[in-house]
């Protein structure tokens, strides 16, 4: 029986054993949760740009990313039919809100509640991206109030208790990781027990990192490996990804108008052109003959930043992108929006059945504990039988514990390890550090050989004991690959 | 308006250097030549203004741009490590370049590094020293950057246009204030945030309120200008206004030594006077070992207990590590108990020695006045700055190093204290060693002078 059906199963125990009591209610909550899209929450400090990479991410200009009243609200963006805002008071009934929508981003009017004394907001919206992933916005960490700070922590605290959401893109900007709010901000009270299973560190705002020189990109990447390699952040995220949110913002609603202003700067001479965007201020003033307002080049500036004026002019003009589709993908693609997509598929996509189950039965256990009913004491017994024992989860618990530091070994095996359980991705390809376009013969000798190689190390007698352990989950691994290509064949 | 003239030695400086050559010709005419020789080693020491502000403000650019040259390294992965002193001198740009990796950090420790450049702006001799980013008050780059204030003049706060000040950069900019009265405060990569004027206004509201002055200023639109001879694109880049501030404080403080060479000139008078007007001057019981300037000072240094003063300062630092080893499992937080321990450490040591030189200042003050009471007129020695001239500038504190593993906590705690207790009992002894050698000197001189009054034979001098 697979992890899915075994979940499944449980959870339909579990609500026998609980029907007719008041825990009913909760219960068919989690088993219909189980089958709904994944739930990805956006976390990090105020001004972090959680709400302009949600539109990234999206694909369309939904959160307010100005500091009004709904950016202190958890707010959940689903898929539907309809459009539709729904308030959830802390105390009475949801009642649907009215909102607008001018060009830009949703107004919502909270219609005479006071934003602390509404638990979430529930915008139902027709979307390709939410139909595979919920998307949750939440208050920034840290800046804000205490009590709005601990609302995030609630909603996203990693740590081996039910949690609204499955997974979280943690964001941050580039701060010095010597920098005491940097480590407070991984290291709150609140996070008893970071667990890097379901997170990516996502470095926004990483056109900041060079001031937008030509080379901000690749300086964003090697800061976003220096983070990723700090065992502070190890701790809490799988790897950090840098984006430049704006930017990929408005890559995926870029529109013809904004490519013809462009088109404009890209038609100035080179040097002109670098002199007029030497600062934002003369992007506003200089140039006459551009043939722009004032008012458009400011909704260029506000659009694009300097960086992506700068970018989205120099790729018009030496011809990488020609037309608005081709410059939109090539802007995506710089603003390392696409390798967070990728990022994301790999470790939170591929990966859903187990985040899911895992949620599902952090979720069953923590009733079971509170609320024992006659019955429940073997439901809480089966989801500890599922939580230890299934692979998927020895896999999540290994590369954990890898991440924390607890495994000692030689940095290449333990690069290894990591890969083979799952780390970089669940594709076997990946996990053998082999091209995406291996075929099946080469993956099932790299797997073989990947066996050989972990048996050996599982029953080498030098082998430390936390390595053993880690050894053999990864010898699972190796023969789960090789079982999926024998089960391919003979279908 | 570019950069300050080349060696322009400014009105008070010129003003200054003539008093004293007149001052020391007379000394010579009058058969002082050791008086004469006092003036002479009497030197201007230059201005040293401390660049400071969080990682990333943009400290070693403005620095860099300021001079004009690459001098301190700019690097996006790697901030400054070590603070680096930037003087006016003849340095090859290769010198630079090979102190790039000690001043950037993970490159081999070091405590401070020294640069020259010939810069016109340095020339009126200003010196900058770049320090390390604060990081939160409480780390230990932080208490770097103030411990190379306390030996400095003024400081440059520097913050950019990415966002308004936070909380924790305001509580360095307080600590700044207590150590110096002489900041302004610069914004940095105004070319880049266009909304960088909501951020300036954000800003010149809060520094309103601490009587700080805010100067935005862009590097790349400078160094386009110094390129291209733009002095609109000069204007522009904010940058002239902040030479010109940095001009008047380099005249401010000029001013301010050349009362203190006014001082000195006086005393020196005053003694040339007293060869010829005294004749019988109590100065024979000024070197007395009971003399009452030696008890106040034995008195005074015996109730500065340093050992205490360390044990309460780190005392509370200890406490919270020892709470956060105790509240989770020290494998997953020592990391940052450790980050908090080292950075809480060196504060505690930095505010201590801050406190150690203010004691000895105002005890330094306390023994002039002793010793001036007893010698009478004869003394008749400037106050105004007496406590600079005992006590020492050099930077407070050594850097703290870093703890090493997680089950040595109160080890790392009391070998800090006792270096720490150590290095202040060895300055207060250099101060008591220093203050009774000058003062014995000073007495013996005194004795001389009243001798040489006695037998008198110069009426020229009492003309004057």
């Amino acid at each position: 029986m697979s992890l899915v059906e075994r979940t499944r199963a449980l959870l339909r125990t579990a609500i026998e054993v609980y029907r007719g009591s008041p825990h009913e209610a909760r219960l068919v909550g989690i088993a219909s949760r189980f089958d709904e899209p994944l739930r990805v929450a956006l976390a990090g400090r105020v001004k972090a740009g959680k709400s302009t990479l949600l539109n990234a991410l999206i694909g369309e200009r939904l959160a307010a990313t100005d500091r009004r009243e709904c950016t202190r609200i958890v707010t959940w963006y689903e898929d539907g039919h309809t459009y539709r805002v729904v308030a959830h008071p802390k105390e009475g009934d949801p009642s649907p809100l009215r909102f607008t929508r001018n060009g830009a981003a949703l107004r919502i009017d909270l219609g005479g509640l006071r934003a602390d004394e509404v638990e979430q907001i529930m915008v139902t919206w027709p979307s390709q991206t939410l139909r595979t992933a919920t998307l949750i916005d939440t208050p920034g960490i840290g800046s804000l109030s205490e009590r709005v700070s601990r609302r995030a922590w609630e909603l996203v605290a990693p740590d081996d208790t039910e949690t609204p959401a499955d997974a979280v893109l943690y964001l941050m900007r580039h701060l010095h990781v010597h920098d005491v709010e940097f480590l407070s901000a991984f290291h709150d009270t609140e996070v008893a027990q970071p667990n890097p299973v379901n997170a990516v560190g996502v470095l926004s705002r990483a056109d900041e990192i060079a001031v937008g020189r030509g080379d901000t990109m690749t300086s964003a990447l090697r800061v976003a490996d220096q983070f990723a390699a700090e065992p502070t952040v190890r701790r809490v995220v799988q790897t950090v990804v840098p984006v430049a949110g704006l930017l990929a913002e408005t890559a995926v609603t870029l529109t013809e108008v904004e490519v013809a202003r462009l088109r404009k700067v890209a038609a100035l001479p080179a040097t002109v052109a670098e002199s007029l965007l030497l600062s934002a201020d003369r992007f506003r003033t200089k140039a006459p003959e551009l043939g722009l307002s004032t008012d458009q080049r400011e909704d260029l500036l506000a659009r694009f930043g300097l960086f992506g004026v700068r970018l989205a002019s120099a790729l018009l003009r030496d011809g990488t992108a020609a037309t608005a589709p081709g410059l939109a993908l090539a802007l995506a693609e710089r603003s390392g929006i696409r390798a967070l997509q990728g990022v994301v598929g790999a470790l939170f996509f591929e990966r859903r059945d187990v985040l899911k189950s895992r949620s599902a039965l952090l979720a069953v256990q923590a009733l079971t504990r509170t609320a024992p009913a006659p019955g429940s004491a073997a439901v809480e017994a089966q989801a500890e039988r599922i939580l230890a024992g299934a692979h998927p989860f020895q896999e999540l618990r290994v590369l954990s514990s890898l991440r924390a530091g607890g495994v000692p070994g030689r940095p290449e095996v333990l690069a290894e390890l990591e890969r083979v359980i799952g780390g970089a991705g669940g594709a076997p390809a990946v996990r053998l550090g082999l091209d995406p376009a291996a075929g099946p013969a080469e993956i099932a000798a790299a797997a073989g050989t990947a066996l050989t190689r972990w048996q050996r190390r599982a029953e080498n007698p030098l082998t430390g004991r936390e390595m053993v352990v880690a050894a053999r989950v990864a010898v699972r691994s190796c023969e789960g690959m090789l079982a999926d290509l024998r089960r391919h064949r003979s279908t | 308006m570019t950069a300050a003239p080349p060696t322009p030695p400014p009105g008070f400086r010129a003003h200054a250097d003539a008093l004293r050559a007149a001052a020391v010709r007379e000394c010579l005419r009058h058969g002082r030549p050791d008086l004469a020789g006092r003036l002479e080693r009497y030197e201007a020491g230059g201005t040293t203004l401390v660049v400071l502000g969080d990682f990333g403000a943009g400290k070693s650019t403005l620095v860099n741009t300021l001079v004009d040259a690459p001098v301190c390294p700019v690097d996006d992965l790697r901030s400054t490590g070590v603070p680096t002193t930037v003087r006016f001198g003849q340095q090859p740009a290769e010198a630079w370049t090979a102190a790039a990796d000690r001043i950037l950090e993970g490159g081999s420790p070091a405590d401070r590094v020294d640069l020259a450049v010939a810069a016109d702006l340095l020339a009126s001799g200003l010196t900058l020293v770049d320090a390390p980013g604060a990081g939160g008050l409480g780390s230990a780059s932080g208490a770097a950057g103030l411990a190379a204030l306390a030996a400095a003049d003024g400081a440059l706060f520097v913050t950019s246009a990415a966002d308004e000040l936070t909380v924790s950069e305001y509580g360095y900019l307080r600590r700044t204030l207590d150590l110096t009265a002489t900041v302004a405060c610069v914004l940095t990569k105004t070319d880049f945030y266009p909304n960088w004027r909501v951020v300036h206004d954000a800003d010149v509201r809060g520094l309103g309120v601490l009587g700080i002055r805010l100067l935005a200023a862009s590097a790349p639109l400078r160094v386009l200008a110094r390129a291209t001879d733009d002095p609109e694109l000069d204007a522009e880049s904010g940058y002239p206004a902040v030479v010109e501030y940095l001009s008047a404080v380099l005249d401010h403080h000029a001013a301010q030594e050349a009362a203190a060479v006014a001082d000195e000139v006086a005393g020196v008078y005053d003694q040339l006077i007293a060869q010829y007007a005294r004749r019988d001057a109590p100065v024979h019981d000024l070197a007395a070992g009971d003399a009452p300037w030696r008890r106040r000072l034995a008195a005074g240094l015996a109730a500065l207990d340093v050992a205490a003063d360390v044990g309460t300062r780190t005392g509370a630092v200890l406490d919270t590590a020892h709470e956060a080893m105790a509240s989770g499992d020290p494998v997953d937080t020592w990391p940052q108990v450790a980050t908090r321990l080292h950075g809480g450490m060196a504060y505690a040591v930095t505010e201590h020695h801050l406190w150690r030189r203010d004691r000895l200042a105002a005890l330094a003050e306390a023994v002039a006045e002793d010793f001036a009471a007893q010698a009478g007129t004869v003394v008749a020695h400037p106050t105004g700055q007496v406590a600079d001239r005992y006590v020492d500038r050099e930077p407070v504190g050594s850097p703290v190093p870093a703890p090493a593993a997680y089950d040595t906590v109160d080890g790392y705690a009391t070998t800090l204290r006792e270096a720490t207790t150590a290095v202040s009992r060895a300055a207060l002894d250099r101060f008591a060693a220093r203050t009774a050698e000058r003062h014995v000197r000073r007495a013996a001189e005194l004795s001389r002078t009243a001798a040489l009054a006695r037998g008198a034979t110069h009426p020229a001098a009492v003309d004057r």
